[in-house]
């Protein structure tokens, strides 16, 4: 006890340097943007470090507008908003009948669905590209969307089924018993109370969709239909040369991950944990 | 209220959007991949069987698969010796008492959340040999002799995509490790600390073999996770120079969508299925055989 | 919380119904009534050839007494072939659509995708007889013609003539020249060429360049015939060649390393003396804000000794060809749009303004021309042939497969196994293709 206690106030000194040191690590790259994404490139060039004499906000409105950013941004935002109300819905439903309904392939289902927890995307694209192919909807948001909500049912329900088990039936019990049926009671009862572990899906998804490359990649070749990463991922060819340029741009990228991320952390933790942890 | 829940119509109404989906999305197509890899397809020729020959001419003739699972390999190892490590550290310092915790936690997983194209992006940058940060800091602490291109050069391609891709996501771990480490009961603690453990036995003894399923988990996610590995690839090296950072998922991609080699492209695919399989089961056996009782 | 819902619910749907309306509404002038047919072509949005087309398409679309409505729609980048074949096998191709020469072409006539021109031209010998003569070569199948080139690429050796005179250097004219020339600028802090090969296709170029010299057009020749070999001595030597460049640090540091937009870069930026490059970037090098648009001057790749070629070969190809698709149901319309690229106002801009060479028998004014685009002239005036790309040529499979060969030599691989391995892979491509 005696050699703990001596060790305390140092090794929380130490402690504190190492957290310290982590976070500059992981925050300065994201600063560094910053100044030089306010710089033409020439200055950047010049010296990385400096703050630029005269701020060029233009970069950022150049970016949004003859770089196409504003365009992949909307884009960006049918194809999350879509998939994700579609994810939560489907999910939700769908964790509602194996918890709740009473049938002899529930679990068995369930099952089913984490063993497609295991399977990427990746692994079935040219499938995938194939069979869109010769639906016609290779180019169109559809495409993604459908993708998109599929892989993500998994875990999804894996996470919303947990949530169900977490707490009795006993108010649905008490909305059926008074008359509802089962779709009203599912509405006006299940819903509000699914609401926290829904948001969490919700964020933690939100994540996933927007920062997709790969599918999007593969389904989308149209300038005017792309989504922010592969728009972005063609910045860099485009303008090798204007990096000030390239960095406003990704700025304008970062900013709604980070502000969605702010604001709901907490629900993108409980996502990703409640998914881990109770297994 | 019974008959009401064994409803078929309701059962089928809820479960339906979500069967047909997965169904039509997900277990069909890796029904088809079975079947496509065994024929070669360009899109606008007819389809041609060829029975084996893709996997054998990945086996045989092939000079990049090899390159590209042993790279995958390479970022699995790194990665799980980074992040986990590296990540549970941090998660054990957070739990330990020390303020500004949740700011910590916060800022950790910060990159996790942002695209990783402009990750790949800014990180480019980072290692660019005029004007990046890395090659900076080394000339301004008197070791300019070490700056070099890093992306540019065999070898030091791979540690730099490896750095970037823990920078992403050891926060991740963190999160994971200290909702994990927060869960152990605290009785069980204070009768460890009662018991005159000090730091590192607790951790050693308490804390590791009790976040056990927890660290599964994020094995399991980190294996896969370098298995499938795509975008920092695709976007800070495209797998060169000369192939030296190629990983399957941009070899799938080179072979299928510009190569128009569809059938080899899915037979390639099949490898990576049976890669993340193999691997989620190999490393849950391992842990199965590690497991606390308590 | 269930406002919360509610209004997160609303406002998803008002911006899904937002984009929706955005992303169509790049329907909104068209007229009725009239048919649509669909053009694809390849570029980014500031190429010359790009922005020449859209006017093109915009003036006819503008015609009273159009037939048909026009959509254009350009994809950049690698993204083309893919979005195009997809289209193909989804049975809802595009109408009208650009494509590479040689085997890229005869890709789609063997599926049976693309529309002979031929009764086209026997309706209207006027419009045939405007190209100059061989423009069709490499855009034919089986003796039939499937498309119309809009330009003639070839590739010279654009150097930065005042680096030259300040070092006292003159053009090469044999490698030796070169080697010697690579030397010098090296010496002085330049980069000899700016070429790296991150882009396979660029380091191919030279390569194809260097092979020519050696063995003449024979060895390439038999290979798209169907015959020949990859090992045959003047691969074998090319590749030697290649590696001797390197070791002379000829290219970029890291050139490995170095894309097609770096090279570019490089070059403009005078960093580097040398660009082996199409003319496809002529105009770029010559356009009023480029930094060298007065230093910029061409020359041919010299001849080898020992080689059986003189320089009189070019590399090249037909530049950005369209082809008419064999499902296209509004075939004169599409014959009538196609005939405005041969007129003199289009050609000349082409020939004038972009610095292309053109392919038809329009008289340029010479003042107009770049400098360097009539120093090309000059030297093409001895030109005995164009020799095609190998992945146009061959094809996309077959040829891609001969660049990232090179770059294992470029990487300093062992020349005759990486040669070996190509072979064979030709050998089993085609066995499966019959």
């Amino acid at each position: 006890m005696r050699s703990a206690a001596r060790l305390v106030p140092f090794g929380k000194a130490a402690a504190y340097l190492l957290l310290g040191a982590a976070a500059v690590l992981i925050l300065y790259p994201l600063f560094w943007l910053i100044p030089n994404s306010l710089k033409t490139t020439a200055e950047l060039f010049n010296n990385p470090w400096s703050f630029s004499a005269h701020t060029r906000w233009g970069n950022f409105i150049s970016a949004w507008s003859t770089g196409r950013v504003g365009r992949y941004f909307v884009n960006s935002l049918l194809v999350c908003s879509v998939s994700l109300l579609l994810i939560m819905t489907v999910s939700v439903m769908a964790a509602f009948a194996i918890k709740r309904l009473k049938w002899r392939g529930s679990q068995l289902v369930l099952t089913v669905f984490l063993l497609g927890a295991m399977i990427p995307v990746h692994a079935v694209l040219i499938p995938l590209f194939i069979q869109f192919t010769r639906l016609g909807l290779v180019g169109s948001y559809t495409s993604l969307i459908l993708i998109y909500v599929s892989y993500a049912l998994p875990v999804a329900i894996f996470i919303l089924a947990g949530f169900f088990g977490s707490f009795p039936a006993e108010l649905e019990q008490a909305a059926v018993l008074d008359g509802c049926s089962i779709s009203r009671m599912f509405l006006s009862v299940t819903l509000p109370l699914t609401l926290p572990a829904l948001m969490a899906v919700c964020m933690f998804n939100f994540v996933t969709v927007w920062n997709e490359l790969l599918v999007a990649i593969v389904f989308i070749s149209d300038a005017k239909r792309m989504t922010i990463p592969v728009g972005l991922s063609n910045f860099k060819s485009e303008y090798a040369t204007d990096f000030s340029e390239m960095f406003a741009a990704v700025i304008i990228t970062l900013l709604p991950s980070v502000v969605v991320y702010s604001v709901f952390n907490n629900r993108i933790f409980e996502g990703i944990t409640s998914g881990a942890i109770k297994e | 209220m019974e008959s009401m829940l064994r409803n078929w119509r309701t059962i089928l109404a809820f479960m339906a959007p979500a069967m047909v989906l997965f169904l039509a999305f997900v277990l069909y197509p890796i029904g088809m991949s079975l079947y496509y890899g065994m024929f070669s397809w360009d899109l606008i020729h007819k389809m041609r069987f060829v029975g084996m020959g893709n996997f054998i001419r990945m086996i045989r003739d092939d000079d990049v698969f090899p390159v590209a699972v042993r790279n995958i390999f390479f970022f699995m190892g790194t990665s799980l010796v980074l992040q986990l490590i590296l990540g549970y550290c941090l998660a054990v310092l957070l739990t330990g008492g020390v303020l500004f915790k949740n700011a910590f936690k916060n800022i950790y997983f910060l990159p996790a959340v942002i695209p990783s194209v402009a990750i790949g992006l800014l990180w480019s940058f980072i290692y660019s040999p005029d004007v990046g940060i890395v090659n900076g800091l080394l000339r301004a602490v008197g070791l300019g002799q070490f700056a070099r291109p890093w992306l540019l050069r065999t070898g030091s391609s791979l540690w730099a995509i490896t750095l970037t891709l823990s920078w992403q996501y050891t926060g991740y771990a963190v999160v994971i490790f200290v909702a994990a480490i927060q869960n152990i009961p605290p009785e069980i603690r204070e009768a460890a600390r009662i018991d005159g453990a000090g730091s590192f036995r607790m951790v050693r003894f308490i804390t590791i073999p009790l976040t056990m399923d927890v660290i599964r988990v994020e094995t399991v996610l980190v294996a896969i996770g370098s298995l499938k590995l795509f975008d920092l690839v695709f976007i800070m090296t495209q797998g060169g120079p000369v192939h030296s950072t190629e990983v399957l998922a941009t070899y799938i991609y080179q072979r299928a969508f510009r190569q128009f080699e569809y059938g080899y492209g899915d037979a390639l695919s099949l490898v990576l299925l049976g890669l993340c399989l193999c691997m989620t089961i190999l490393i849950n056996r391992v842990f199965r055989s590690v497991r606390v009782e308590y | 919380m269930r406002r919360v819902l509610v209004v997160c619910l609303s406002a998803a749907l008002l911006v899904a119904l937002a984009s929706t309306l955005y992303a169509g509404g790049t329907q909104e002038n068209r007229p009725a009534g009239k048919p649509r047919i669909v053009i694809y072509d390849y570029g980014h949005e500031n190429e010359p050839v790009v922005v020449l087309y859209s006017k093109l398409v915009d003036q006819y679309n503008a015609k009273p007494d159009a037939k048909v409505f026009l959509d254009y729609q350009f994809i950049p980048g690698d993204a083309y072939y893919p979005k195009l074949n997809a289209a193909i096998a989804a049975n809802n191709p595009p109408d009208v659509f650009s494509s590479h020469a040689g085997g890229v072409l005869a890709n789609y006539v063997s599926a049976g995708k693309v529309l002979a021109l031929d009764d086209a031209f026997a309706k209207d010998p006027a419009w045939k007889n405007r190209f100059v003569a061989g423009a069709f070569d490499a855009l034919s199948v089986g003796g039939k013609i499937y498309a119309i080139p809009t330009s003639q690429a070839v590739v010279p050796i654009f150097y930065n003539k005042d680096i030259f005179a300040r070092l006292g250097l003159s053009v090469p004219q044999s490698y030796d020249d070169l080697k010697n020339v690579v030397s010098v600028l090296r010496k002085n802090g330049i980069v000899p060429f700016a070429n790296g090969d991150k882009d396979v296709w660029v380091g191919a170029m030279m390569a194809e360049v260097i092979a020519n010299r050696i063995g003449g057009g024979h060895p390439y020749d038999a290979i798209a015939a169907g015959g020949g070999s990859w090992t045959d001595p003047s691969f074998v030597r090319a590749g030697q060649i290649i590696q001797e460049l390197v070791g002379l640090k000829a290219f970029p540091d890291d050139f490995l390393g170095v894309g097609y937009d770096a090279m570019i870069a490089l070059f403009m930026g005078e960093k580097a003396a040398m660009c082996v490059n199409g003319t496809w970037d002529l105009g770029r090098f010559t356009a009023a804000d480029s930094p060298i648009k007065d230093k910029v001057n061409v020359m041919n790749f010299p001849a080898i000794s020992g080689g059986i070629s003189k320089g009189t070969d070019w590399l090249g190809n037909p530049d950005h060809n369209i082809t008419i698709s064999s499902s296209n149901k509004n075939v004169d319309a599409c014959i009538d749009f196609l005939k405005v690229w041969a007129s003199e106002v289009v050609q000349k801009n082409i020939g004038e303004e972009q610095g292309k060479i053109i392919v038809t028998k329009t008289v340029l004014d010479q003042s107009k021309v770049p400098a360097a685009a009539s120093q090309l002239n000059n030297l093409l005036t001895n030109a005995t042939g164009i020799f095609l790309f190998y992945d146009v040529g061959l094809g996309a499979t077959i040829g891609q497969e001969f660049n990232n060969a090179f770059q294992a030599i470029y990487a300093g691989n062992d020349v005759t196994t990486s040669l070996q391995k190509l072979q064979k892979f030709t050998l089993d491509s085609r066995a499966g293709n019959k």
